[in-house]
């Protein structure tokens, strides 16, 4: 044998021959020492791009960057020449691709590799040789046998698994490679040769660094990050019975912040990834799934059978048509049909480096969904996933029919005892009270039970993947039912999705993915609200089986106050239909070897119908306040609504030395949103349960109808740059057109810079080999946002009718100056990864300045407009988040897992040219120069954080005949506003000048609603085959209006109230906020004293799941198998004294929002569950 | 790729670029934009009937001409607020919310601009006989009424000389132009009567009555001229006057109580009317209910019942006294308390043939004509009263008995209000049409001219950098 030989460190040429000759034999020694030793892989990847080249120089290469010998006759190589072209590959892959074509073959001994003549390689026409049964053992790095390790052979595409003591026997010809691959573990390959077994020992992979972090139009390594992004952990949400998957975002990633708006099945929350960035825009993420852009929007098209929110009413300020309106804005999800099951990733991008590619809908965020695909050359493996479980509410707690009678009639003595006192003869209701035993009524009616109820959940989903050789496949199909916990509401679902991965040859691959969703949601009128009021004296029927009518005006209050039986409203129907379509259909054509070529079209298609009952005995809005239904109000609606994207993409990716890498995205898209709603309402049905259609209503209401288009041109590009890798560029460029702009306006451009210094990778970190790896990164950019009204710039004339024809006028006066409101986004942050990843700390700071928001300009009335939408407020938000990862424990039979995280944003109104509040939310622009009122219970207002609280200051109890007095003097106009004001009686805060003067001010700050700081907390323990998964999720420093409290401090009439109210001053107990009571004569405004601290520390969710044991799997033939039982929300520890200080009342707003409406109860659920796959 | 390829993909990116550009211009759906609003004959009607909608104050729902028949009823102590006692039944106006007419009325100027600049420049071929000349007249009058109406309550009109006139929309606003200056009372008046003399000369002189003819441009103009009040105006409104009498297609109605409760719309006396919405008789928060007792409650004074005495239309006008407000009375000129209100007690009367008398009458008397003539002209309003020289002869004598101009004067501004009461300003004016120190003996409230006129709104103030000074006595 003719041994050659070199090293990287000396050239051969410079070795004298007889020094060589001593190599060559120590060399071949060493190797027949070596041949009994069974190869592991060595972790270094190696990069080749040769074309044509000598196989020496090759080999050179490959010794160069992987520190191999190669042993080989110099002789045998005959010339050869090879093309290759690799990233970041094994040796094996390296060495397999290089002589696939030469009659030649290696075996790696150690750090050595010998290449000898093929002469034992079967070929085509060679007899195939007789297969045998390959064993092995695969274990982890601590020599424990790992289950479910897939082990291929390439040859053959065959497969095995795994069993439970990590062994495996699969066909295998000498010569074939078996790959050996594991989530979490470096994959390996190894020849098979004549030895009896091959085991193996994974090494795992640095799992956070190299975790595969999905961002725009791409993915990328986590260590290769520039920007800020979080991902969630499907495993550890996939088995609670969130119905759909914003929820489950809760607590999850820092700098997101997710309130649950209330109870409803399938409900909406309230999602916010730092802070908002527009006022009348929206301000949800972007959530892009499998490219399909989805935009969470409010369906709900306004029906004239809506209902007073008795509660809304009683804070004075909300708007109290909204008991149906804002049902549905919490209750109807538009991101409910997606299936959490079909979820592969979940990627949140929070910083302009990672959300700039897109742009002008980029200021809030990007929330990147991956759905599951199949896996090539595998059987079709089946998996099904079934729970059952219930929902319990968690109720609020009111009177009972001894306690409201004795707070009734003490109310009424205190009324009486004023009246007397002042020579006034005693009031007619008041001593009803007192001396009619039957005038409140002798029932002892549980209101609340005969509205609530233990929901029954249910959901299954099977899903099946698997695939060819240039395909692969997934489909699902689930089917979920959740009973809301109020009576008549249910959230129902099928959905499922197709994803087709087909490579045609090596350059041309098409890749089909639907998700398709339908849902039904039956959605509360306020029943529960209505619940909360009913006089627990008195029966829900009359004796003829009628309803019982406990209607404002029936309980010594008005209608307008919109009280009315609980039971009347159950017999509503408040249905929404949700069809909903993502479909996509992408080609990749590989020009050249890292040139890729994307083109893909896509539809998110969504047909909503409505359908909404008012039962004749109903009272429904009005102008008037409250007015009768006249014989029941019906009507339907439907919304269709379709956006189409077609984007195409040139990817390229070129490593051109061990120390340069770039990547580069390049595309554009088209986008064109268009929308199509009607409605048609009735009045006056024979019936309120089988005539309820439309065609059975005696008198027809107004039709209603609304379409709207927009477009969006783009262009963007992304160039990330790597040098040797440590220093990371990224640059990320878009400009998009938009419909919603004047020609002038219409292009923004959206730049954005980021860089990256992995500080370990330098010399001088090298010797503390307990940091895996630490990164520092900075970037700034510009977003924007798009989610804004479709022709403001255009002046508009809209259709009336006039003597009986037809008629237009303008409406609206377009503001062709209006541009892009921009978001300048700075983020700054430090990753940290330390002992192989057992703890992962990610600090980020950011500055998010977003300017020209949309806002109303007051115009002159000489105009013959009221306002024009300008660019002119400004919002400001910054913050710190820090996450924290750990393996805590990982031990053979235990372990135990971490993650924390803590946010903390701050933000800001700037330039806003006045108080704004919701116009969805009473009436809309006021001025806060005394001279108007306030119609919310929130603000923005320069200068203050955004969610400022306006009402009047509560200044304590009056306690005695000084304060009495005092408190007189200077409220002068008591006399006509509050007659009786006397010892036990609030004090409010009096204008000292102004407009106001002397009176009450109802337009004080009174808190803000932001939270200081608030995360999650999950921790996972696996203990054999137990898992346990919980999640805390916790806020602090936030304030919340619990407004159905403030009907707790004041008899105005005959409804029933929470118990709080047995907390009022009498002469025994002075030492309370809460006033004395008198009959329909306390001072009640919202105040500061109805607003409450929303800190809480909450057991979000627990999960114990137990995996069936192998032996036991292989008896029933499956592959997988788990039980597991889940909660959510088992406890909160909190001060507030509703029922759950995570509330929303409006999720869509970032003006309000913060208002505990107690519309529909908090639930718990408890859940049984199976997964089995096969 | 081959060539072929790469030039369909070229053609095909052309394309696509070309469609993104148009698509990124298409205009909405379900509303209309300057460019495609008025475009031809039909939508150009189309368009003119907002501008009618504007003057009829209307929504989806209802026609609200409530403040054209309450606030000059109220300044003048003839009409009052049920429940509330308002300043402005004092005439103080300082803090008024009367002056949101300003806002209104720029809305139907507005709308009219939008119909005269878009039609002007359409190609005369897309009408026929001569409709663009008419749709213009009609939206230029609807223009010179609003107009009018914010030079009246909100400016000296009766000082030719003073700085403090309208502010005067000449061209549909953009949002660029909207901040403008007030003009002078000079100029004001010049605006409004150009649009006038374009609209008699070219509106139709028949047709509908809720629409703009030849007559109502005549009639309105004689307003303007009254309040111009310049020696050569008075003789031009009489000869108004005489031309729409004689030669018009308006008759008094007999019985004048007729067109409330009978006729509306078709009565033949009715020049210019707002006819309600449909169903708008059965809505809550109409017109008519303000005189029934509903949120809103708007009554007749003593005042009127006293200028009524010995005057059939007291029946009609005055009913059952209100509990809530002592010397109050429900004012049934439109709806009897306790009946339910109608189509018909929806409708509101712009002009009334009786105006263009009265006018006539006092046009005549101030150009020093022949006095026996302006009292038949009287006579002829008070007749269809029931008022004659042997039937409730009482008020028919006083006519009779004012041998000079001035008592002439106070004949005709009583028989003003008697006819137009709860109608629009007529009465008010003709009031103010009187030298202070009369002004202040017939209504005691007011003692300065500053009280004739609103100011201006606080919030065109913050809002219209340009617009200039407040109306004298008022801060702004």
């Amino acid at each position: 044998m003719n041994f050659h030989s070199f090293t990287t460190a000396v050239p051969c040429a410079q070795l004298s021959k007889r020094i060589l000759m001593i190599f060559k034999i120590t060399a071949f020694l060493m190797t027949v020492a070596l041949m009994q030793v069974s190869a592991h892989g060595f972790s270094q990847t190696i990069h080749l791009n040769e074309k044509d080249a000598p196989v020496e120089k090759v080999l050179e290469q490959i010794s160069r960057q992987s520190g191999f010998h190669f042993f080989y006759d110099a002789a045998s190589l005959n010339n050869y020449k090879v093309t290759v072209s690799l990233q970041e590959a094994s040796i094996e892959t390296v060495l397999d691709s290089c002589f696939q074509h030469l009659p030649l073959t290696y075996k790696i001994m150690g750090r050595n590799i010998v290449l000898m003549p093929r002469e034992n390689i079967p070929n085509a026409a060679a007899p195939v040789q007789q297969a045998r049964m390959v064993k092995g053992t695969v274990f982890d790095e601590d020599f424990k046998g790992l289950i479910g390790v897939t082990v291929r052979n390439r040859a053959t595409g065959k497969g095995a698994i795994t069993n439970d003591k990590g062994a495996y026997t699969i066909a295998a010809n000498r010569g074939d490679v078996l790959v050996i691959s594991f989530v979490g573990y470096v994959t390996q390959e190894a020849t098979v040769g004549d030895q009896p077994a091959i085991d193996f020992q994974l090494k795992a992979t640095n799992a956070a660094l190299n975790q595969v972090v999905v961002v725009g139009y791409g993915s990328t390594k986590r260590k290769d990050l520039t920007g800020s992004v979080s991902t969630i952990n499907v495993k550890e949400i996939r088995d609670v019975p969130f119905a759909t998957f914003d929820i489950a975002l809760a607590g999850k990633a820092a700098g997101v912040q997710v309130v649950q708006s209330d109870g409803s099945p399938g409900g909406v929350a309230n999602i916010r990834v730092r802070g908002g960035t527009s006022i009348l825009g929206g301000n949800d993420p972007l959530y892009i799934v499998d490219g399909v852009q989805i935009t969470p929007t409010d369906r709900y098209i306004k029906t004239p059978g809506e209902v007073v929110d008795p509660i809304a009413r009683s804070t004075n300020f909300s708007d109290p048509a909204s008991s149906i309106s804002g049902a549905y804005a919490r209750g109807l999800n538009s991101l409910a049909g997606l299936n959490i099951s079909d979820i592969a990733s979940i990627d949140i991008l929070k910083d302009a480096s990672a959300t700039a590619i897109y742009g002008s809908k980029a200021a809030n965020g990007v929330v990147i969904i991956t759905t599951k695909q199949g896996t090539r050359d595998t059987k079709p493996y089946f998996e099904l996933n079934n729970y059952t479980g219930i929902s319990r509410p968690v109720r609020a707690k009111v009177l009972n029919a001894d306690q409201y009678r004795m707070i009734l009639k003490e109310a009424a003595t205190n009324y009486n005892q004023e009246l007397t006192a002042q020579g006034q003869p005693t009031d007619a209701t008041a001593d009803k009270i007192l001396n009619d035993p039957s005038y409140l009524g002798t029932d002892n009616t549980d209101w609340l039970s005969l509205v609530l109820r233990n929901g029954l959940t249910q959901n299954t989903d099977l899903s099946v993947r698997g695939g060819g050789r240039g395909s692969r496949y997934y489909a699902s199909l689930s089917y979920s039912d959740q009973q809301g916990v109020v009576k008549g509401t249910d959230f129902k679902r099928i959905s499922g999705k197709v994803n087709l991965d087909n490579e045609v040859n090596k350059r041309l691959k098409f890749v089909t993915n639907i998700n398709y969703a339908f849902s039904t949601n039956n959605i509360t009128n306020g029943a529960y609200g209505q619940a909360l009021f009913a006089p627990p004296t008195r029966a829900p029927y009359n004796p003829d089986g009628t309803l019982a009518n406990l209607t404002g005006s029936a309980l010594g209050g008005y209608d307008f106050n919109g009280f009315q039986n609980p039971l009347t409203l159950l017999n509503g129907i408040n249905q929404g239909k949700n069809g909903l379509f993502l479909g996509s259909l992408a080609v990749e054509y590989k020009i050249l070897d890292g040139l890729t070529f994307r083109s893909q079209a896509s539809i998110n298609y969504n047909q909503y119908h409505q359908r909404n009952y008012t039962p004749s005995s109903a009272l429904v809005q009005s102008a008037s306040g409250a007015s009768s239904s006249l014989g029941g109000i019906g009507s339907q609606g439907q919304t269709e609504s379709t956006s189409y994207l077609y984007e195409n993409t040139l990817t390229y990716t070129k490593q051109f030395d061990a120390n340069n890498r770039l990547d580069v995205v390049a595309g554009t898209s088209w986008q064109e949103d268009k929308l199509n709603s009607f409605q048609a309402s009735g009045q006056t049905y024979p019936d309120d349960f089988i005539l309820n259609n439309l065609g059975s209503a005696a008198v027809t209401l107004p039709n209603q109808s609304s379409s709207a288009q927009s477009s969006l041109l783009s262009f963007y590009i992304r160039a990330n740059y790597a040098f040797k890798d440590k220093y990371l560029v990224t640059f990320t460029g878009r400009s998009d057109a938009s419909s919603k702009f004047s020609s002038d306006n219409r292009v923004g451009y959206f730049p954005s810079g980021g860089v990256a210094w992995r500080i370990s990778q330098e010399r001088f970190m090298k010797g503390l080999t307990w940091i895996d790896d630490m990164k520092l990164r900075a970037s700034m950019g510009y977003t924007g946002t798009q989610n804004i009204g479709n022709y403001l710039y255009r002046t508009l004339y809209t259709p009336v009718s006039y003597n009986g024809t037809n008629a237009v006028i303008p409406s609206q006066l377009g503001n062709n100056r209006i541009k892009w409101e921009q978001t300048l986004q700075k983020d700054a942050g430090i990753d940290i990864s330390l002992f192989r990843s057992k703890l992962v700390v990610n600090v980020g700071v950011y500055e998010k300045k977003s300017t020209g928001l949309l806002f109303n300009q007051p115009l002159p009335s000489s105009s013959s407009y009221s306002s024009i939408i300008a660019n002119l407020a400004d919002i400001r938000n910054r913050g710190l988040e820090i996450e924290l990862s750990g393996n805590i424990v990982s031990g053979k039979h235990f372990s135990w897992r971490s993650d924390f995280n803590m946010s903390f944003n701050r933000s800001l109104v700037t330039g806003l040219n006045m108080d704004y509040t919701d116009p969805n939310h009473g009436g809309g622009v006021t001025s806060s120069n005394g001279q108007s009122y306030i119609m919310s219970n929130t603000v923005l207002r320069t200068g203050y954080p955004v969610g400022q609280f306006v009402g009047s200051r509560f200044d304590g109890i009056i306690q005695n005949t000084k304060q009495l007095e005092d408190y007189r003097a200077a409220f002068p106009y008591y006399a006509f506003f509050n007659p009786y004001v006397n010892i036990g009686d609030p004090m409010f805060v009096i204008n000292k000048e102004g407009a106001l003067q002397g009176f009450p001010d109802t337009y004080a700050l009174i808190g803000s609603s932001a939270p200081k700081f608030y995360g999650g907390w999950t921790n996972t323990f696996n203990f054999h085959d137990f898992s346990l998964t919980s999640l805390f999720t916790y806020s602090n420093g936030g304030h919340i209006l619990y407004a159905a409290d403030i009907a707790n401090k004041s008899v105005s009439d005959l409804t029933n109230k929470g118990v709080r109210i047995l907390d009022r001053w009498t002469s025994e107990h002075t030492n309370t906020d809460r006033p004395r009571l008198i009959y329909t004569q306390n001072a009640n405004y919202t105040a500061s004293n109805d607003i409450y601290s929303s800190s809480y520390i909450k057991l979000k969710s627990v999960t114990l799941s137990y995996q069936l044991p192998q032996a036991f799997m292989q008896r029933i033939k499956l592959q997988s198998a788990s039980v597991y039982v889940s909660a959510t929300n088992l406890f909160t520890i909190t001060n507030y004294p509703g029922q759950d200080p995570e509330v929303s009342n409006d999720p869509y707003s970032i003006v309000d929002g913060y208002t505990d409406s107690n519309n529909y109860p908090t639930i718990r659920q408890y859940i049984l569950g199976f997964r089995f796959g096969f | 790729m081959k060539r072929t390829h790469i030039i369909i993909f070229a053609l095909l990116t052309i394309t696509a670029q070309y469609s993104c550009k148009k698509q990124l211009d298409a205009p909405p759906k379900d509303a209309l934009v300057e460019g495609n609003t008025i475009i031809n004959q039909q939508t150009a009607n189309i368009a003119l009937n907002g501008v009618y909608f504007r003057f009829a104050n209307a929504d989806q729902t209802k026609t609200d001409w409530s403040t054209n028949q309450v606030n000059p009823g109220i300044l003048t102590g003839v009409l009052d607020d049920g429940h509330n006692s308002l300043s402005e039944a004092r005439n103080v106006l300082g803090k008024t919310n009367f002056n949101s007419d300003w806002g209104r009325y720029y809305t139907l100027v507005n709308a009219a601009n939008g119909v005269i600049d878009q039609v002007t420049i359409l190609p005369d071929n897309l009408f026929s006989n001569g409709r663009k000349e008419q749709i213009l007249a009609e939206a230029r009058c609807l223009r010179a009424f609003g107009t009018f109406k914010v030079l009246l309550f909100m400016g000296q009109w009766f000082d030719i000389n003073s700085a403090y006139g309208a502010l005067l929309q000449n061209k549909f606003i953009t949002s660029t132009t909207y901040a403008r200056a007030r003009s002078s009372v000079k100029d004001s008046y010049q605006f409004i009567l150009e649009d006038l003399d374009y609209a008699i000369a070219n509106a139709a002189a028949t047709g509908s009555n809720v629409y703009i003819t030849r007559w109502a441009a005549m009639a309105l103009k004689m307003r303007v001229l009254l309040s111009r009040g310049q020696q050569a105006d008075y003789t031009g409104c009489a000869a108004l006057g005489d031309s729409i009498i004689n030669s018009g297609n308006y008759v008094l109605e007999p019985n004048a109580r007729d067109i409330f409760y009978v006729k509306g719309l078709t009565s033949k006396e009715v020049i210019l009317g707002v006819t309600p919405q449909a169903a708008q008789g059965n809505y809550y928060y109409n017109t008519s209910g303000l005189y029934v007792r509903r949120s809103s409650f708007y009554v007749a004074t003593r005042a009127l019942d006293s200028i009524l005495q010995n005057d059939p239309r007291r029946s009609w006008y005055i009913g059952q006294p209100n509990a809530d407000k002592a010397n109050t009375f429900y004012f049934i000129k439109y709806v009897q308390p306790g009946l339910a209100t109608t189509q018909l007690s929806e409708v509101s009367y712009a002009i009334r043939l009786a105006e263009v008398y009265l006018m006539a009458a006092e046009a005549t008397v101030r150009a020093g004509g022949n006095l026996a003539s302006a009292r038949t002209l009287i006579h002829a309003v008070q007749a269809g009263a029931g008022i004659t020289a042997t039937d409730n002869g009482t008020n028919y004598l006083a006519v009779e008995q004012a041998l000079t101009a001035d008592a002439l004067l106070r004949e005709t501004y009583v028989e003003y209000i008697r006819s137009f009461a709860g109608e629009d300003d007529q009465y008010y004016f003709a009031l103010l049409r009187f030298p202070l120190a009369t002004v202040t003996s017939l209504r005691p409230t007011i003692t300065t001219k500053e009280q004739y006129i609103y100011p201006i709104p606080h919030s065109e103030f913050t809002s219209n950098p340009l617009i200039g000074a407040q109306n004298p006595g008022y801060t702004q």
